[in-house]
């Protein structure tokens, strides 16, 4: 009697301790990704600093997803919901993605610099 | 005698063939228009994307539309959690719309109901309602012949 006792408290050990390890076989449950040190201070800096002249252009807009993406998924959701909220709010203007960055190259014959040749003649 | 009846002949199979390829030109001109159209938005709107309660917007007619701004855009945003073992890990989307007046509205979401309408988009039409936090409260894809496709 007493030897079953012992054999079904063995037995019970057993199949807890098996169960536990076969339960956690590596890769399968992954705690979640955590942000990287000063992660999102830089992603918060860019989105200030992007967001200062009240317009949002896509190369801010590059930049920003780029840092977004290293966060944690509920820093990444916190940073792009600050962001979404500033255009809701109409704080923030996006800037067409083909919008010229830089003055285009001209086709023709430049003017000088300091030419006044683009100058509406007065007394015309 | 017989010589003008063989051009009278000539004559008249030349009208058949030019009725026939007229004929012809007209079935295939119409088959190529035929098919109901829509725009993306119902009147008094007009445009290609409209904010409001519910954002609405097309990708082929917000591409198609005359200015530059309309707008229908959406970010699917997919991340592991680890970087040696490949895990499920997961997915956040952001949609941004622009009017004709270059009003801008955008909502992101990490809701799996919500990736998965956003993910069938293709050239469909697409409604959005926002919480207040930026969060996407709802989406809704309408697939329809009616809505153009994103051409060039």
């Amino acid at each position: 009697m007493r030897n079953n006792l012992l054999l079904i408290i063995i037995a019970l050990v057993l199949a807890f301790l098996v169960g536990r390890f076969t339960a956690h076989i590596p890769g399968e449950h992954v705690a979640p990704r955590e942000d990287p040190p000063g992660a999102v201070e830089a992603a918060q800096k860019l989105l200030d600093q992007g967001a200062a002249d009240g317009t949002w252009s896509a190369t801010e807009d590059a930049a920003f997803l780029e840092a977004v993406s290293k966060l944690g998924q509920e820093s990444e959701l916190r940073q792009l919901r600050a962001l979404a909220q500033r255009v809701n709010g109409g704080k923030l203007k996006l800037e067409p993605v083909n919008a010229p960055q830089v003055p285009p190259p001209c086709m023709h014959v430049c003017p000088p610099a300091n030419s006044n040749a683009n100058r509406p003649a007065e007394g015309r | 005698m017989r010589l003008m009846d063989n051009r009278k002949r000539s004559y008249g199979m030349w009208r058949v063939a030019f009725a026939a390829l007229a004929v012809g030109i007209a079935i295939l001109g119409g088959s190529a228009q035929a098919g109901r159209k829509s725009d993306a938005l119902a009147p008094p709107q007009g445009g290609a994307v409209s904010l409001g309660t519910t954002d609405i917007g097309s990708m082929g007619f917000a591409r198609a539309s005359t200015d530059s701004n309309q707008l229908v855009r959406c970010d699917v945003m997919a991340h592991d959690d680890d970087p040696v073992n490949p895990t499920p890990g997961w997915t956040t989307i952001r949609c941004t719309f622009i009017d004709q007046n270059g009003n801008p509205a955008m909502c992101v979401s990490s809701s799996q109901a919500i990736i998965n309408a956003v993910n069938a988009i293709g050239d469909a039409k697409l409604a959005i309602t926002l919480k207040s936090n930026g969060d996407c409260a709802t989406a809704t894809v309408i697939h329809s012949s009616e809505y153009e496709p994103k051409v060039p």
